[in-house]
């Protein structure tokens, strides 16, 4: 997987309190540095929740958005990462369902590759990135929302049990819950490529 | 502490916490011991390991199409224009609280409590078993709960004929339908090892939740 998570904050780095509070202070650097500390983050949540560039980049776009013009609602009972990934995620869901009709079509689309053969080989798993990444979108995309969401949050956005169930509001238990069901129908749609 | 138990299963879902390392020392000793004595479930486990995070390799190859750089900058540049846009004025409907009486009415708010209620699924309060009164039908209705949005997390034997499915009396409430439901475990009473029976599909007499007296003002 592919690193994307916030840099170690080293005493030269600072807190996300810290730039929030200059953010709050109308100081425009604070803003940026934010951005670019969790983009990385909420664009692959995004990303994995819509299978999609630039709807992904919207859901960023309206998660940031969204998440700093209603920091009072900030409680800080959970780190700023997590209330953001949840405001990002609850972007990129409702995205999905006003592009619904686009999904219709990628998934048309993916029905008729899925008819022709891999286009390039891969000698470690027989299948390219781009394909790979097909499938999982799919696999994905198959998934209850709720399933989908909460995988998502997990192993995209290396959120902790805890920290997921902080930013859903729900027991670790259903996280928990959640994930097992989740990979047992994964594995049925990516047994191929994961040589299970 | 009572020692792990290798003959009594685990609750199938702590073999993704244990995959994941996200166990207590206790937890993980009882589900070790259940996989010591019951070898068959490392498949299920090497499962479950494989779409973890664990497994790089796999993520590091399905990662998303990384953004250009010129691209973050315009999504940058767009929200700082939407954070220095001054807020739209709202219309006086919007802003207005809702009448004491009917705040209830709100559909965030009562698909919290509609939510809670079916992660919670006990239901107390039924109403009239002649069907919806004129004193129901007054009361306005509203959308709250898409199929999407229900999620049933565990299944008590009394609560199975109570199992949200079916039409509802109020013909503009969409609870999940039969098809659109689906049983992924029923975990069997402790105290009897009975399993709840789930819902027949189909039928006119699919059983259905209402909404709790209660929760009326």
């Amino acid at each position: 997987m592919v690193v994307v998570t916030a840099p170690p904050q080293t005493p030269t780095t600072p807190s996300d309190d810290h730039l929030l509070s200059r953010f709050a202070a109308g100081e425009r650097g604070a803003l940026e540095e934010l951005f670019r500390r969790y983009r990385g983050l909420a664009y692959r949540v995004a990303y994995r929740l819509l299978g999609h560039e630039a709807d992904a980049l919207d859901a960023v776009q309206e998660g940031f958005v969204k998440a700093l013009t209603h920091l009072g609602g900030f409680q800080r009972r959970c780190a700023f990462k997590t209330w953001l990934l949840r405001i990002v995620s609850n972007a990129a869901l409702d995205l999905g369902r006003q592009r619904g009709r686009r999904e219709a079509l990628t998934l048309e689309a993916a029905a008729s590759d899925r008819a022709a053969p891999p286009r390039h080989d891969d000698p470690g798993r027989g299948v390219d990135h781009a394909d790979l990444r097909r499938l999982l979108d799919e696999a994905l995309a198959a998934l209850p929302e709720a399933q989908r969401r909460t995988f998502v949050l997990h192993v995209d956005a290396e959120l902790s049990y805890r920290e997921v169930a902080e930013a859903l509001g729900i027991s670790i238990g259903t996280v928990m819950s959640r994930l097992f069901y989740a990979r047992r129908k994964l594995r049925g749609r990516l047994a191929s490529v994961l040589k299970l | 502490m009572t020692s792990p138990d290798p003959g009594r299963r685990p609750r199938p879902e702590l073999l993704a916490a244990y995959a994941d390392g996200e166990l207590c020392a206790a937890e993980r000793a009882r589900v070790e011991a259940w996989l010591a004595a019951h070898p068959e479930a490392a498949v299920e486990l090497s499962a479950q390991r494989r779409l973890s995070r664990c497994n790089c390799r796999f993520w590091a190859a399905a990662a998303p199409p990384e953004p250009v750089e010129a691209a973050w900058s315009r999504v940058l540049n767009r929200v700082e224009a939407a954070l220095a846009a001054p807020a739209a004025p709202r219309p006086a409907a919007a802003t207005a609280a809702p009448p004491a009486a009917r705040r209830w009415y709100r559909p965030r708010g009562v698909l919290a409590a509609v939510a809670a209620g079916l992660a919670l699924f006990a239901l107390p309060v039924r109403p009239p078993a002649d069907g919806p009164t004129e004193e129901w039908a007054a009361w306005a209705v509203f959308p709250v709960a898409a199929p999407a949005d229900v999620e049933i997390e565990s299944l008590r034997q009394d609560d199975a004929p109570l199992l949200v499915v079916g039409a509802s009396p109020l013909t503009s409430l969409p609870w999940a339908t039969a098809a659109e439901v689906t049983l992924e475990y029923l975990e069997p009473d402790e105290a009897d090892g009975m399993v709840p029976a789930g819902p027949a599909a189909g039928g006119d007499d699919v059983p259905m939740v209402y909404t709790p007296l209660a929760r009326r003002p």
